[in-house]
């Protein structure tokens, strides 16, 4: 053995880390550089499968063990929601009468025509690992009509609530980027005074928002509890998407706006489910 | 065979622990970090050149699953990995404050490289660690960290009693 071979086969180790981060630091540079992510959604297709697979078998064990209390509960259940049904469906008949005669209103005043949105419903089926990101991963990609920076929402108490956005997208699952995330921003106002600010998140530890941009003269009408909801202007999110309710005013003395801490609706943490609104005029 | 053992191994601890989402409510809103500390503790039980290894496989889990580009935690990872599994020889470690103080000092040192890495390439700024990084995970971590070390330690024994376990 001559003695440049013994030298690489000594340092093995050494030149094996070498090349590990010449790839990932070449790797990242193109990535962050380009702004695509080419190579982590390849890889992403083929780890979705897997992911899907945890989690469906993971919510299968839970379920399973979880049935037989919940099978008490069903019948209590179903006869509950027999009652909401026959609300529902007089609900319904009045809710078209009343969607023609508002549609009608608006030909007649010249109004632009609302956008519609399809909802994908999606279910969460893993998390980053660790804490030094906060997305999530949902089963339904670009395959499914999924389309990057799309608004994920949920539901509550009858109201759409804003979860986050498609951050990257895999043919069968998707990254979305929580509302609470630091780096997502979001044009939106206050429900009864309409001001408008911008709100951001604070992070996974506190989960609450923060509104910035928010005009001083808001000051002696905004109150505590008050409803945040998207304004729909310049954004990727339609207007009258709930964010939280406003739990704390300040400002310092030097500045012109207001900062609102905002209290999201829902716990993300605790979602299992969410959907994917998807613009139907989207290519 | 052993890098298909320790392989498998971290996928499934690293898939595992994206699915942690499950129980963390319960756990207060976080989870112990038990990839890194599978990182750390097989680079300290059978050095560098398996401990890139799993660091790799455990960086490609975590990097598709975040929006941070593919190679950030392989390259966090490797560093740990390497730098540990070379230096082994200097660590002495039994199997209780050892593996605690080595969680508490890798947890530490994946930090600060992260920060860094995420720096110089614009990923990410201290506010967003700061934030994101919970005290509760970091306990989390260091209170596991004895048991994780005993697995690997009696998982490393298993594959040495092996027919031919002695060698590579």
């Amino acid at each position: 053995m001559n003695r440049t071979t013994k030298f690489i086969i000594e340092r093995s180790s050494g030149f094996l880390y070498l090349f590990v981060m010449i790839v990932s630091l070449l790797s990242i540079s193109f990535e962050s550089g380009s702004g695509t992510r080419i190579i982590s959604e390849t890889v992403m297709n083929a780890t979705g499968f897997f992911q899907t697979l945890g989690s469906r078998t993971t919510t299968f064990l839970r379920d399973s063990v979880t049935s037989i209390r919940k099978l008490s509960r069903l019948q209590e259940d179903y006869e509950q929601l027999q009652i909401e049904l026959s609300e529902f469906r007089t609900r319904a008949i009045s809710f078209e009468e009343i969607t023609r005669e508002n549609a009608e209103l608006r030909t007649l005043l010249g109004f632009r025509e609302r956008e519609s949105f399809q909802l994908i419903p999606s279910q969460i089926v893993a998390k980053t690992p660790g804490s030094l990101s906060l997305e999530f991963i949902i089963d339904k990609g670009s395959s499914d009509g999924v389309r990057a920076n799309a608004p994920v929402i949920t539901f509550y108490e009858g109201e759409r609530v804003l979860v986050g956005k498609i951050e990257a997208i895999s043919s069968r699952t998707s990254l979305v980027a929580p509302v609470f995330s630091t780096n997502l921003f979001v044009a939106s106002r206050l429900s009864v005074n309409r001001y408008e600010g911008l709100v951001s998140g604070l992070g996974e530890e506190t989960s609450e928002l923060l509104m910035n941009y928010v005009p001083r003269e808001a000051r002696t009408t905004v109150g505590l509890g008050e409803k945040v909801v998207t304004s729909g202007l310049n954004s990727i999110y339609p207007a009258g998407i709930t964010l939280g309710t406003v739990s704390s005013i300040s400002a310092e003395p030097w500045e012109t706006g207001l900062h609102l801490t905002i209290r999201p609706q829902v716990d993300i943490s605790r979602l299992e489910y969410v959907f994917v609104l998807i613009r139907e005029d989207a290519e | 065979m052993r890098y298909i053992l320790y392989g498998l191994t971290i996928l499934l601890f690293s898939f595992g622990q994206s699915l942690a989402f499950y129980i963390e409510p319960y756990m207060g809103g976080a989870f112990p970090h038990v990839s890194l500390l599978l990182v750390l503790y097989v680079a300290l039980l059978r050095g560098p050149t398996l401990g890139l290894f799993v660091a790799f496989l455990a960086g490609v889990v975590f990097d598709v699953s975040s929006v941070l580009p593919l190679g950030f935690h392989i390259a966090v990872f490797s560093t740990l990995a390497y730098l540990l599994g070379t230096f082994r020889s200097l660590v002495l470690i039994d199997r209780l404050i050892g593996p605690l103080l080595l969680a508490l000092i890798g947890y530490f040192a994946y930090s600060v490289l992260a920060l860094s890495l995420g720096g110089i390439f614009g990923l990410m700024n201290f506010a967003s660690i700061a934030r994101t990084t919970t005290l509760l995970e970091i306990l989390f971590t260091v209170l596991v960290s004895p048991i994780i070390y005993t697995l690997s330690l009696s998982f490393e024994n298993l594959l040495r009693k092996r027919p031919g376990g002695r060698y590579k």
